[in-house]
């Protein structure tokens, strides 16, 4: 349940509905989360409410294709009393080789456990029971890879695509939110292998399979999204390293691409990672991908973040199976309760002592006290963060391999991995707004701080002063100008050090990235800033160029130093015009190539031109299927709200020089 | 005392100036004066500076207190105030680098090349400058960095023949195959042209011929039939046909030289000059810029 609605929750049913986990809330009259929010007088709380028995109750359907059946009621979500593992990626390996049965063993002597996995069958009967009731064509099968989820261990491709969308819809029925769906090509290849040996498929029928796999996950789209329409967090990880350091990579990992080529949707969406063995042929199908238009994959660059992971405190013998917990934060599968979106730090919020009275400070000074402010800032933001309360999450609890060890439910002191997760945003205006004072203050002396100040508080009104800031933005951050790259790297260095000094309740330690959401919302609360950003305008967003060229933020981005806690998603960012990739795109996939045996962090391209995004504004009802990639997700553009499309068509038009 | 090579610009990861990944090379100076050039600031020798696009003074008193008139400034007042201006609206049209220096800033690249990508020199007319190229080509075939140049082969066959032995391709440009048209629109002696084609064929380098379909031109039919028949008996590794743009307009206007407004040609039209080259077995390719 995202914080949001648990606030309003407790406002009106006061604390007593999360008393216990697994107690129902129904949220009446609504099939939309957003909608729920609205009318939050017409929430039921069941306070001994059996899980069993939504489906009981249920008026949504059981989806279903050929060869699945997929069921989530958004109207009945689970309560929780204390933080939930939400934005995580759970390892489904495990659901695949352990039936129920075997789960109950792995859990001996843990009577609440064993309890929750028989109400976790009494579920799953009830669920065979009404599938019965429908008209299916290959029920047969269907039922019977459902009745093995208790007794057998899974067998084949077909079967193993079915377990992960059951488990996967029962993570949402209990109140997660961005459930990821894991590294399917690594965890399905030995099915798909095996049916292949056997006869049981072809390359082509498993395309069918998985198209309708994507069809079935991107049902719920609008009730599974989080901030805005199209955050589901429905990440399926591709490519990597097994564990013993090998490049995963296979017939699926392509198909996986293909298919969602083809399927021409925003989610599900595909987190590909890569390393230097990973074939021409693969990041050759990901570009093509990009190069149509659907904002995915997302590139990550295993050879940069794994040593970081483990520079982090992330065991070496653990970081080959990172993935992430919702759109770029890397995460460990399978053993890990981080909270990884815990807060986003503005990083503009130190500096707003410079807006006030004090303009007379050199710039020394002011770059001394914004980082005195920096430091203070974050020793607020990780104190009101220290503190953390798991709930027990017996359902979670199946998944994650200490939990199996200690035949205990998720408690902090027993789980390996328990850190917690900053995201930032500001620093590209933060370090503009320093070289702009310095340029044009200190250097050219064109004009006064207090005066820059004068024209800041008025919102920017002169369009000279404007314009110099604006130009003066491209040699800023995102830029080959060596002083932007050492001021960023200086701020980073600062944040770094100020987070090395905490630890949690739990013992564990504090992360943050260079990549954050809600840019838009974040920057409607800050006045004008030095960089020219006027009042209430969106952050910069991620890693990215304030110029036309995205060649510069890829050689800024090179020079960037992450510290050993600056692991949480650094996504470079940016926008190329579609017609130009798709006829250059031989090369372009050489370029991302070689950029990605440099110190590229994580990469997203959006692929789109200012004049369709244009047209979309004006004309919704002609571009329904127009997609574009968001802060870490892609997203109809007719579902993003004005500012959001606003944006992207202002980012648009600076990628072409316009 | 050592030889500077004069750069207009430097662009790096250039898709369309050879085979792989390319750092383009911008060099000063031209011998042709095609009606349709898009690098006017190649051939302009008296000022070093311009005011670009991002100052839109004309006579005014510049806001920012700096002399430099806008337009109507003098190189003098602009390499003077190159680097106050608070917008960066003066801009080097030209600088000079040595050697070492150009060698420098195309290494940064290297990483990009791959086993097909290099450097190409572009301009302007990069062959002009063979003399002060000779040493940085033959210290970048050290490096084994594949060399190109994108040349009108305008140019005295001994500049040619400097450089020859280093290059790996040329994108040579083929527009006006008629020797007096040749002389009259583009100032270009036809017979200069045809004597180093030779030299370059002699010696089996690889070629891309590059036409620009400018209207009337090129494009006109008698031309057309030229360049087919020349190209029946000098088969280039492929041709590159593009039409024209204008682009360059404002460039124009910054430096003070009349604007020739350049006619495109239709996408049906270019589509059948295109399968015209490809009839004669030679791979064609459309290229946009």
């Amino acid at each position: 349940m995202n914080s949001a609605l648990k606030q309003s929750l407790k406002k009106i049913v006061g604390t007593d509905y999360i008393n216990k986990y697994h107690r129902a809330v129904y949220l009446n009259n609504s099939s939309n989360k957003f909608q729920s929010l609205m009318i939050m007088k017409d929430i039921k709380v069941y306070n001994n409410f059996n899980f069993s028995n939504i489906i009981n109750n249920t008026k949504e359907p059981i989806i279903f294709s050929k060869h699945f059946v997929y069921f989530i009621d958004f109207k009945f979500i689970m309560g929780h009393e204390f933080e939930l593992n939400n934005n995580m990626t759970p390892d489904y390996s495990v659901v695949l080789d352990n039936c129920l049965d075997e789960l109950k063993k792995v859990f001996v002597n843990n009577g609440e456990e064993i309890n929750f996995i028989l109400e976790l069958e009494n579920y799953l009967d009830i669920y065979i029971e009404q599938i019965n009731t429908l008209e299916l064509k290959n029920k047969k099968l269907i039922l019977k890879n459902l009745k093995n989820i208790k007794n057998n261990k899974c067998s084949n491709f077909v079967e193993a695509l079915q377990r992960v969308l059951f488990f996967n819809q029962l993570f949402w029925q209990f109140g997660y939110n961005l459930c990821g769906l894991g590294r399917l090509d690594f965890i399905l290849n030995f099915y798909y292998e095996n049916d292949l040996k056997n006869g049981l498929i072809t390359s082509k029928k498993a395309k069918e399979i998985i198209h309708e796999f994507y069809y079935l996950l991107n049902y719920h789209y609008k009730n599974k999204s989080n901030c805005l329409i199209g955050d589901t967090g429905q990440i399926i990880v591709l490519g990597g390293l097994d564990k013993d350091g090998n490049n995963v990579e296979n017939e699926l990992t392509e198909l996986f691409i293909e298919v969602l080529n083809d399927f021409n949707k925003p989610d599900p969406k595909i987190y590909l990672r890569v390393n230097k063995n990973t074939s021409e042929k693969i990041i050759y199908k990901a570009m093509m991908c990009i190069a149509s238009g659907i904002g995915s994959p997302i590139i990550s660059n295993d050879e940069i973040i794994i040593p970081k992971l483990i520079d982090f405190g992330y065991d070496p013998i653990d970081v080959w199976n990172y993935v992430p917990a919702a759109c770029w934060e890397p995460s460990i599968c399978g053993n890990s309760i981080d909270l990884n979106n815990v807060g986003i730090l503005n990083l503009l919020e130190p500096l707003s002592f410079l807006f006030k009275e004090e303009h007379n400070l050199s710039l020394t000074n002011i770059e001394n006290k914004y980082f005195d402010n920096l430091k203070k800032y974050i020793q607020q933001q990780i104190i009101s963060h220290q503190n953390i309360h798991y709930d027990k999450q017996p359902y979670l609890s199946l998944f994650i391999s200490d939990c199996h060890k200690t035949k205990n439910m998720v408690l902090a002191d027993h789980i390996k991995y328990k850190n917690i997760g900053f995201t930032t945003l500001g620093l590209s205006n933060v370090v503009n707004c320093f070289l702009n004072i310095e340029m044009l203050v200190n250097q050219k002396k064109i004009i006064s701080l207090k005066q820059l100040n004068n024209f800041r508080q008025n919102n920017f009104q002169d369009n000279n002063v404007l314009l110099m800031l604006k130009q003066n933005n491209k040699i800023g951050f995102g830029s080959t100008n060596i002083e932007a790259v050492k001021l960023t790297n200086k701020i980073i260095k600062v944040i770094s050090d100020e987070f090395d000094k905490y630890t949690t309740n739990n013992g564990g330690n504090f992360k943050f990235g260079l990549s954050g959401p809600s840019y838009v919302e974040i920057g409607n609360k800050v006045k004008a800033t030095y960089d020219g950003r006027k009042n209430f305008e969106p952050l910069g967003v991620h890693i990215s160029s304030y110029s036309n060229n995205y060649l510069d933020i890829m050689s800024f981005a090179d020079k960037i130093n992450y510290p050993k806690n600056c692991i949480n998603g650094n996504v470079v960012d940016f926008i190329v015009n579609s017609s130009y990739i798709n006829i250059n795109l031989n090369k372009f996939t050489k370029y991302i190539r070689a950029y990605l045996n440099k110190n590229i962090y994580q990469l997203q391209i959006n692929v789109i031109d200012s004049k369709t995004l244009i047209s979309a504004k004006e004309h919704p009802e002609l571009y329904s299927n127009l997609i574009v990639r968001v802060w870490g997700f892609s997203a109809y553009f007719n579902d993003l709200p004005e500012e959001y499309k606003n944006l992207i068509i202002e980012r648009a038009l600076q990628a072409e020089g316009i | 005392m050592e030889d500077y090579i004069v750069v207009n610009s430097i662009q790096r990861s250039c898709f369309h100036d050879g085979p792989g990944i390319r750092t383009t090379i911008f060099l000063h100076s031209c011998a042709l004066k095609c009606p349709w050039c898009s690098n006017p600031e190649s051939s302009v020798n008296n000022c070093q500076y311009i005011v670009n696009s991002s100052c839109h003074l004309i006579d005014d008193e510049c806001p920012y207190k700096i002399e430099c008139h806008g337009y109507n400034s003098t190189t003098e007042l602009l390499s003077h105030n190159f680097n106050k201006c608070p917008i960066m609206a003066i801009e080097k049209v030209f600088d000079f680098y040595t050697n070492d220096k150009l060698k420098k800033e195309i290494l940064k690249d290297r990483f990009l090349y791959s086993t097909d990508g290099g450097v190409t020199f572009s301009g302007g007319e990069p062959l002009i400058q063979s003399v002060s190229l000779i040493s940085l080509m033959k210290s970048l075939k050290q490096e084994k960095i594949n060399i190109a140049v994108e040349t009108s082969l305008f140019v005295t066959a001994d500049l040619l023949l400097k450089v020859i032995d280093y290059i790996d391709l040329f994108i040579v440009d083929l527009k006006i195959l008629d020797s007096n048209k040749c002389l009259s629109y583009l100032q270009g002696n036809l017979e200069i042209y045809l004597h180093n084609i030779d030299e370059i064929f002699k010696r089996k380098k690889n070629v891309i011929f590059r036409i620009p379909l400018i209207s009337p031109y090129v494009t006109n039919e008698d031309n057309l039939s030229l360049i087919y028949k020349f190209l029946q008996q000098f088969k280039p590794i492929k041709v590159e046909i593009f039409k024209g743009h204008n682009l360059a307009k404002e460039k124009y206007l910054k430096l003070g030289i009349t604007y020739n407004t350049v006619e495109t040609i239709t996408d049906d039209e270019i589509k059948v000059i295109s399968e015209k080259i490809e009839l004669l077995g030679i791979d064609t390719e459309i290229i946009q810029f």
